[in-house]
């Protein structure tokens, strides 16, 4: 390399400055080297079939690691395992040779693979192609998706030995139509579930009963298949596989693949007002860091929380490399809405290097092929620590050195996190949740169920009681959906039920974003972010490109856009509404009623801001009229008496402000003590003693309250339709998560003062705010002692 | 703690509206009796209701009789419909199927609840409705209908392939008494009325639903008919009151669909046969012609055409349709009977000086064994003219170049002495 004026910094200069005596030290709380590890070899059971062994020698898999030949050997001995090592371990591995070495002998055999999309099958097809080819046997192998066209479904059919697929499709496309899939059916082996903790929440629990309804007409026809599972590191791979299959799981977690050193950095952002403790904001600081790496050579990926926060970044970085003469196009946006073509194109590309960074959302978390990169900047907390190592596994995934750094956010939860780097680089990854007996969820499959097969006399479904099934059963019967004859109860409805159940979730198509007046399509918004970034005169973001919308159509759910260039971007503003509908363990606790149970949630986007780009400045508002998006889940809720809070020395406004402030303290503590994400567990406030229980979700301006009587109530809800166990939890555990948002409150370096971090989002702060906060906090306590 | 029964009732008040069954018209009930008849016929698998008529071969439905389609010939049935499997069947050979269901699409909950099951015998038409009386029935309809089916080798169904074999196939399978192979209904030799129809009338009708071919087709016009989607409301009202009133209105349906198949079957079948005496005009004669050139028949086209490939006077204008000639001029190439093929598409250029298909296959005929490759070469570039497109015009160049070479070759040979 020839010596240069102003030599280019290489990425030892810059993690030097970011964790020595750089300029960037002051702002780096933590800082945490995980040492190279070396591989620990395994080796091939000694029978497996020759072709195989061959196929696998020749394509350089010589041997086996540690957890792969243990993964092998434990489904060679028929048990059903979950398997959970780092990113780029070679997970599937341990799938493909036990299910190759069982069609090699048994070419009748019949395996099934599951991956949550359609993008993943297609790319674990191609591999498992490959590795095919090299056996060199005649094994059938297809995806089958909404993409397959109806000639080559015959095909599938009938010489798939194993069929790529995804919940969707097993749901709505194969189990109905049982009876064409006979021979896959008669012969299921193994079914193969990749990805497995993004099987959560309702989603999972969806996915839980397709597995269940799977499971009974593999029974049917007499076929018990065995389950491999394969999951990114979560705290409970065996439960969720357990329950998600309903089958007694082995676990195998130790990692034999080598890594290179990995460096996490945590970054809290300088203080830019020391008066107002106002830090510089995540966009901003991330752009910074992950420009200085590009410039340098260092291949990044940047993760932001949000798609408006990708294209901001994007937009700010590319302006960043046109003024050091490099091509804009070095970097490129990644997100959902982005069409697939387009994501095609920026994956190829980073696995030939010639785009050098990528701002993504969680959207290039999970297993799709980018190649390893050098360097991972994290914007913002990602909601949970498993996303957090998940996203950080995205740089150095071929060994060597790496670096990630976390940029935290001014919200509470990340100035929390980044204060305390410990807990964060210590601490386990979450719980992934699911509820099978989510009664929304379980019903609907039931009538799913009934459709493939009539319930015989004496069957039990999924996790129900035989008394519990026949009650569900005769319900549905008494509402004319079902027909019982001798015992068996028969689909009797003219609707096909799978094309009203969507697993992902309960709202419908997406949007299609429309260009005028070319007539092109641009992209596609999911129904819940359309009502935030398509409604009228919104600015819509995309390949940092601005657009205006001009006009939705939200019936035919087509947005119009045109290219526009403004000096800002916009952000919708959310009210939330929470009504009761079933109360349980309201208990005794004299005035002040801690209890949970189901509630309506109503959430409706009132409002936009116009944001300055660079500057952050708002430049104006605007209403919006969109209808509500309602959601039934449970919750658990603090109703306070309006005489507890008048015995209180604080006026009415204090004591709501405080108690608002309270919630925020109890959500952050929550998130942490469920081991959950943030947006699992969603916040309201609203008045018991009002006709509708009215309130805002914490960004919104201030609603008005009663002036005259009211009993305002708090309350955490489980933010998926049905819950998931959260709100049982929180209220079991509420003395706890009051005890530690109080210490939350108390141990704030605003001294008592309040502080955006402390009350999170209020109108205004106050030591008196912050004091009353406290008061209503020791008056919950004091109730909740045993 | 809620009971569980309190929750499921409040997370499930009702149904949400599109499952709520429809309430028949039962308007259909007066012109019915209210009692089904037939007998209960005992199988290995419990005894199943079947309903049987018999018709005397003179009786008449719409506007011929029964039996006039049981002495129609079906030699021209595979070139016809493409299917081997026609091969060598007579009209007796025929039972015609007819299935009404739960429901309208063929997952594996749709149930046939009333199966119609036509055949000749002797001197009769028969016609067996199996009707379910309770859902338990089932394995004993199945084993009846299979017999049924058994007795004779060939089906007739009016849509069957995607919908009555579909549906009966995945009860078949369900019921596990049969071999994946005997559970495919669709194996066995089968006309599907619909799609015949359809190759024959489309250019004529409207649609080819089953009452418009009636009415249009077979002069049979139905009163009081229960219509097909409310086909299994009926059902379902049936099954949850015992009432038979609605339910008798579709068995009388299904009577009507298997008795117009019949006829159906007549008219579609003699119209198809490669006989230039039978067409009523020349749009028939074309679309069949057409037909046969798709199903690979070229002889049986040309047989069609005969009228017009034969003639030796210049037909008239009418008979001669550019349809007809450039469907004749296929076919004759086919068979390589090239002088009538290029005799076809000249008429046609007659016509039509600047006809796209006739200029292709003109250019072709001439450029092989390069015959007339200067014809050939300018009848591309009028090609290339009416068409422009880079094939095109590389088809010029092709030509220009072969010819050039050829002139240069004869040029050599001139010169040589001999």
């Amino acid at each position: 390399m020839s010596a240069s004026l102003f030599p280019r910094r290489t990425f030892d200069d810059i993690l030097e400055d970011l964790t020595g005596e750089g300029q960037h030290a002051p702002n780096v709380t933590g800082h945490l080297v995980r040492p190279p590890r070396e591989a620990s070899w395994g080796a091939y059971p000694p029978d497996l079939h020759p072709s195989l062994l061959d196929a696998l020698r020749r394509r350089g898999i010589e041997r086996p690691y540690t957890h792969q030949s243990d993964a092998i050997d434990r489904v060679r001995a028929g048990q059903h395992v979950v398997l959970t090592t780092p990113t780029a371990s070679g997970k599937t591995l341990c799938y493909n040779v036990p299910v190759l070495d069982t069609l090699l002998r048994e070419p009748d055999s019949r395996a099934l693979y599951l991956f949550p999309t359609k993008a993943l099958a297609q790319d674990q097809y191609s591999a498992f192609h490959d590795l095919v080819e090299a056996v060199g046997e005649p094994i059938g192998t297809f995806t089958f998706d909404g993409d397959t066209p109806p000639d080559a479904r015959r095909a599938v059919r009938d010489h798939g030995h194993v069929v790529m697929t995804n919940p969707d499709m097993l749901h709505s496309g194969i189990l109905p139509h049982h009876t064409r899939w006979v021979k896959l059916f008669e012969n299921l082996r193994f079914v193969v579930i990749d990805e497995l903790h993004t099987y959560r929440g309702v989603f999972g629990s969806h996915v839980a009963h397709v597995i269940r309804r799977l499971r009974r007409i593999a029974r049917y026809y007499g076929s018990d298949p065995q389950f491999i599972c394969c999951s990114a590191t979560i705290a409970n791979p065996h439960q969720l596989a357990t329950h998600l299959t309903d089958l007694e799981m082995t676990l195998v977690d130790r990692s034999g693949a080598p890594t290179g050193e990995q460096n996490l950095v945590c970054y809290n952002p300088p203080v830019v007002n020391a008066q107002l403790g106002i830090r510089a904001g995540v966009v901003r600081s991330a752009t910074r860091i992950a420009t200085d790496l590009l410039t340098s050579g260092v291949s990044t990926i940047v993760f932001a929380g949000s798609r408006l926060h990708v294209e901001v970044i994007l937009k700010y970085i590319r302006e960043a490399l046109q003024r050091e003469r490099l091509s804009p196009d070095l970097v490129q946006g990644y997100r959902g809405g982005y069409l697939p073509l387009q994501r095609r194109r920026i994956e190829a590309g980073l696995r030939t290097g010639e785009v050098r960074g990528v701002i993504a959302t969680n959207a290039l978390e999970l297993g799709v092929d980018i190649g390893s990169l050098d360097a991972c900047v994290i914007a913002g907390y990602p909601g949970s620590i498993a996303s957090l190592w998940q996203q950080s596994g995205r740089a150095g995934r071929r060994g060597g050195r790496s670096l990630t750094v976390y940029v935290a956010r001014s919200s509470a939860l990340d100035q929390y996190l980044v204060t305390h780097p410990d807990h964060l680089l210590g601490s386990s990854p979450e719980h992934a949740r699911i509820n099978p007996r989510n009664l929304f969820v379980l019903v609907d499959h039931m009538k799913c169920a009934a459709f493939e097969l009539p319930f015989e006399p004496g069957e039990t479904y999924a996790d129900l009681a035989p008394s519990e099934t026949v009650e569900v059963l005769e319900h549905l019967e008494r509402n004319h959906v079902l027909h019982e004859s001798q015992g068996r109860f028969h689909w009797m409805a003219r609707v096909f039920p799978a094309n009203s159940v969507n697993l992902r979730s309960f709202h419908e198509e997406n949007f299609v974003v429309i260009e005028v007046p070319s007539d092109r399509v641009l992209a596609e918004v999911d129904f819940r972010s359309a009502h935030t970034s398509l409604h009228d005169h919104a600015i819509y973001n995309i390949d940092s490109e601005q657009y205006q919308v001009e006009r939705l159509d939200y019936e035919n759910h087509k947005a119009y856009v045109r290219k526009v260039e403004p000096d800002y971007y916009t952000t919708a503003m959310i009210h939330t509404r929470v009504a009761v509908l079933d109360e349980e363990d309201a208990g005794s606790q004299r005035e002040i009623v801690v209890a949970h149970g189901e509630v309506l949630v109503s959430r409706r986007v009132v409002a936009f801001k116009k944001i300055r780009f660079h500057t952050n400045e708002n430049v104006g508002y605007g209403d919006i009229t969109l209808p509500d998006q309602e959601m039934h889940t449970t919750a658990c809720w603090i109703s306070l008496p309006q005489s507890a809070l008048d015995a209180l020395p604080f006026h009415r406004d204090t004591c709501v402000d405080g108690l608002r402030a309270l919630s925020h303290a109890l959500h952050t503590t929550a998130t942490v003590a469920l081991m959950c994400t943030g947006q699992d567990i969603g916040r309201a406030m609203g008045d018991e003693s009002a006709a509708n229980r009215v309130e805002d979700g914490g960004s919104g301006p201030t609603p008005e309250m009663s002036a005259t009587a009211f009993d305002p109530t708090v309350f955490l809800y489980d933010n998926m339709p049905g819950g998931v166990g959260l709100a049982p939890e929180i209220h079991a555990r509420m003395e706890e998560l009051v005890t530690s948002a109080l210490t939350l409150l108390g141990d704030c370096p605003c001294e008592g003062q309040g502080c955006p971090t402390c009350l999170g989002s209020l109108p205004g702060y106050s030591a008196q705010t912050h004091a009353a906060a406290r008061a209503i906090g020791a008056m919950v306590k004091s109730v909740l002692a045993p | 703690m809620t009971s569980f029964s309190s929750r499921l009732a409040r997370s499930l008040p009702s149904p949400p509206p599109d499952e709520r069954p429809v309430e028949p018209l039962f308007a259909v009930a007066d012109a019915a009796p209210s009692e089904l008849g037939g007998t209960r016929r005992p199988t290995p698998y419990g005894s199943c209701r079947v309903i049987t008529q018999r018709y005397p071969l003179s009786s008449i439905h719409g506007d011929r009789a029964l039996g006039t389609f049981a002495r129609q010939p079906l030699g021209h049935l595979p070139m016809v419909t493409g299917d081997v499997r026609l091969e060598g069947l007579v009209a007796r050979d025929a039972i015609f199927l007819d299935i009404e269901a739960t429901g309208l699409d063929h997952g594996a909950a749709t149930f046939a609840f009333l199966v119609g099951v036509g055949l000749f015998e002797g001197d009769s038409f028969v016609l067996h409705q199996l009707f379910l009386d309770d859902l338990a029935d089932e394995r004993a309809m199945l084993y009846e209908l299979v017999r049924l089916l058994d007795s004779r080798p060939m089906l007739i169904t009016f849509n069957g392939k995607s919908y009555d074999l579909t549906v009966l196939g995945n009860r078949l399978v369900m019921q596990r008494l049969w071999t994946a192979e005997e559970c495919n209904l669709k194996l066995r030799p089968h006309l599907d009325l619909l799609h015949l129809t359809r190759s024959l009338e489309r250019d004529r009708l409207e649609n080819t639903r089953l009452g418009t071919l009636e009415r249009e087709l077979l002069n049979f016009h139905r009163i009081d008919d229960v219509p097909g989607h409310l086909v299994p409301a009926c059902y379902h009202h049936y099954l949850r009151t015992g009432e038979t009133g609605p339910v008798a209105g579709v068995v009388e349906h299904n009577l009507h669909d298997v008795l117009s198949m019949v006829t159906l079957a007549d008219h579609v079948v003699g119209r198809s046969r490669p006989d230039p005496r039978i067409y009523r005009d020349t749009l028939e004669r074309d679309g069949l012609a057409r037909l046969f050139l798709r199903r690979r028949a070229p002889l049986a086209c040309l047989a069609v055409l005969s009228q017009l490939t034969q003639s030796t006077r210049p037909p008239s204008w009418v008979e001669e349709t550019i349809s007809a000639l450039s469907t004749a001029a296929k076919a004759a190439r086919r068979v390589l009977l090239l002088e009538s093929s290029r005799t076809a598409w000249e008429r046609l250029l007659e016509r039509d000086p600047l006809h796209e298909e006739a200029l292709r296959g003109l250019i072709r005929l001439e450029s092989r064994g390069a015959r007339d490759l200067p014809r050939a070469l300018s009848l591309a570039r009028r090609l290339e003219a009416v068409a422009p497109s880079p094939a095109s015009t590389r088809r010029v160049q092709r030509l220009r170049l072969r010819l050039e070479r050829s002139r240069r070759l004869s040029a050599k040979t001139d010169m040589c002495p001999v």
